[in-house]
């Protein structure tokens, strides 16, 4: 449902305005992680080969230094690259709709970026090496310095869980922020239909609802009727869950008999409509009733 | 019945919010595809025109959300608002330079002003290595056995206490093997001296403690060498041998330490602003020293792997050493110090955001 997102993170843009972004979760993170690492890997893979059979033809010893050379900069560059070109996005983080930004509201630049792709050496490539092979770190070193890798994996890993907006070390010193790339779709207005009668919408209504009528709810309950008629439209409700509603609100509203059949979603309509025109000139008044038992001052 | 009028008229006609929508809807569609486009394809693919549409309509979603939010109770609208003004902030304030501008920028500016503005920690990890340098030197010079403690079998590459006098003065002279066998050697150096520099910075937000450290450590190795060659009456010649590339070489490990010496300053002394804050604007001034470093490692191992090999003279050493000193002292001191205020302050005072 269109009503539950994730955690927001804030950020103010220079026009002075507060956007709210989504955070990216940790399990999307963690598959656009493991896709890159698999393009990282099939890149390795590729210049090896190739690599070797230059090793064959040409001069063995510039062949392996240029896959010793090539092999760096693949492991240091590929996320360095991407988010360089694409404005914060590699090709994993792209496939899980997710996004690099900056904390402070500013253009994501390239000191940030490369800040966060260096941490990335100490969060993840240092402690797998380690792990793999103990003794790159202590000569002779065995199972305890493995554990030191697990560790080590570990207190990087969770990192992200302990502050609000799922930073890893890397985005804690860039300043930046992985949010989840925004999309919404403009679906057509509700307050907008045709009337029964046939003619335009600004038609003349065939219900009239009194201010102490459209005094009971607020803007919660104005947002899941909006909801509804969203379901309603898109097919994904049956027509018949809006009788109760409708006798719900006449009894609520005291209308007296709640209309039957066809008239009903007329009525819940142009509620509907009367309802959010009531409480969109009492929000330009500076009040906003945010919900059916609240109670705003000039009430 | 008591009925207002002006519910009435609400009833019958046209909601306030569904005539603003009508008016502005055209101009959100045409900002949604041009952001569409860019996202799929990139900014450079728009036409001049387009180019130019971009802000006017990125401003007047701006605008569009802020009406939005004061009357519109329409919620899908205002979401729609809040992505899509999202979304052409993304494209809008997105970093799109070309390359060349940002390399000339780079090696004008950033990189030395940013260097000149650690000064401080500059000389100190300078220090730190320096002492461990001198603590091998000494230790060693009393009693060889600790060699193998401070220099381990991978790095010693047959330069042991065992080794001949002989053999030892062969490292520094020999042409060595044949050039093929010197290429993959430098770029063996260049990879291992690089993951090192990034270690040193990576490792300082932890209080600076293991970046102080991974300094020293550096040091003893380095000692513990001169001190072999020293016994064997070969210091200078071993001194000379080393500073050819090991000027530009130790420098950028150096100027790393720095970096994470930064770091670790900004986590236990964070001033007025936040440690969050304060880390993130140290770790973004202190990226470029990151960058330059790692190339002038590149340059170290070209002059360690050709330069200091096909010609083994000592007065040649000796040059290489002096040239590549001066010129970093200028480009980091006269340079640097000349576009220090072009680049943004490190320890200036820092806006409290709503995250705080």
């Amino acid at each position: 449902m269109e009503l539950i997102r994730g955690k927001l993170c804030p950020v103010v843009t220079p026009e002075s305005l507060e956007l709210d972004f989504e955070i990216g979760s940790a399990s999307d993170r963690i598959v656009a992680f493991a896709l890159d690492l698999f393009l990282i890997a099939l890149l390795l893979v590729v210049s090896a080969i190739a690599g070797m059979v230059l090793i064959g033809s040409a001069s063995p010893a510039i062949a392996g230094a240029a896959v010793l050379v090539a092999l760096f900069v693949i492991r240091q560059g590929y996320f360095l690259f991407f988010e360089l070109r694409n404005s914060g996005t590699t090709p994993g983080k792209r496939n899980q709709g997710l996004r690099v930004v900056a904390r402070d509201g500013g253009p994501l630049t390239g000191e940030m970026i490369v800040a966060r792709n260096l941490l990335r050496d100490v969060e993840f490539f240092l402690p797998i090496t380690v792990l793999f092979s103990p003794a790159s770190l202590l000569p002779g070193g065995g199972g305890l310095i493995a554990l030191v890798g697990i560790l080590w994996l570990l207190i990087f890993l969770l990192f992200p869980w302990f502050n609000r907006y799922r930073m890893r070390c890397g985005d804690l010193i860039a300043g930046t922020v992985v949010i989840r790339q925004p999309s919404a779709k403009l679906l057509p207005d509700v307050a907008v239909f045709a009337s029964p009668t046939g003619s335009a919408a600004a038609s003349r209504a065939k219900f009239d609802f009194t201010a102490e009528q459209l005094s009971h709810y607020g803007i919660r309950e104005l947002e899941v009727l909006e909801d509804l008629f969203r379901r309603l439209d898109s097919g994904r409700a049956p027509p018949e869950i809006m009788a109760p509603v409708c006798e719900k609100i006449c009894r609520k509203i005291q209308w007296g008999d709640p209309p039957q059949d066809a008239d009903a979603l007329v009525f819940l309509r142009e509620f509907y409509r009367a309802q959010r025109g009531h409480l969109e000139r009492r929000l330009l008044f500076g009040a906003r009733k945010e919900h059916k038992s609240h109670v705003t001052t000039e009430e | 019945m008591n009925r207002s009028d002006a519910d009435r008229d609400a009833a019958d006609f046209e909601l306030k919010s569904t005539a603003f929508r009508r008016e502005r809807e055209a101009a959100w569609k045409e900002l949604d595809s041009l952001v569409t486009r860019i996202e799929r394809r990139g900014l450079k693919k728009l036409d001049s025109h387009e180019a130019a549409r971009l802000p006017v309509l990125y401003r007047s979603a701006v605008s569009s959300l802020s009406v939005a939010r004061a009357i519109s109770l329409d919620r899908n609208l205002r979401e729609y608002l809040e992505t899509l003004t999202a979304r052409a902030y993304l494209c809008v304030y997105s970093n799109q330079r070309f390359v060349f501008a940002v390399l000339r920028e780079f090696f004008k500016t950033r990189f030395p002003a940013a260097v000149h503005r650690v000064g401080g920690l500059v000389a100190l990890s300078g220090g730190i290595v320096l002492l461990g340098v001198a603590t091998a030197f000494a230790l060693t010079m009393r009693d060889m056995d600790r060699y193998d403690s401070f220099v381990p079998a991978a790095m010693s590459g047959g330069r042991t206490p065992a080794s001949t006098t002989e053999s030892l003065r062969n490292v520094l002279y020999s042409s060595q093997a044949s050039l093929d066998g010197l290429t993959l050697f430098a770029s063996y150096l260049f990879t291992n001296n690089s993951k090192v520099g990034i270690l040193c910075f990576a490792v300082g937000f932890a209080a600076g403690a293991p970046t102080v450290v991974l300094l020293f450590f550096n040091g003893l190795g380095l000692g513990a060498m001169l001190a072999l060659y020293a016994s064997r009456g070969m210091g200078l010649e071993f001194l000379a041998w080393v500073a050819g590339h090991g000027v530009t070489e130790l420098l950028a490990v150096v100027l790393c330490g720095a970096a994470g010496l930064a770091l670790g300053r900004a986590m236990l002394f964070p001033g007025r602003a936040s440690r969050v804050d304060r880390l993130a604007e140290t770790g973004r001034a202190t990226a470029p020293i990151l960058i330059g470093s790692v190339l002038m490692l590149l340059l170290a191992a070209f002059i360690e792997g050709y330069l200091r090999q096909l010609v083994p003279s000592m007065s040649f050493r000796w040059l290489l050493a002096a040239v590549t000193g001066a010129f970093w002292i200028w480009y980091f001191v006269a340079v640097g110090g000349a576009n220090r205020e072009t680049a943004t302050p490190m320890m200036a005072p820092v806006e409290r955001r709503p995250w705080n």
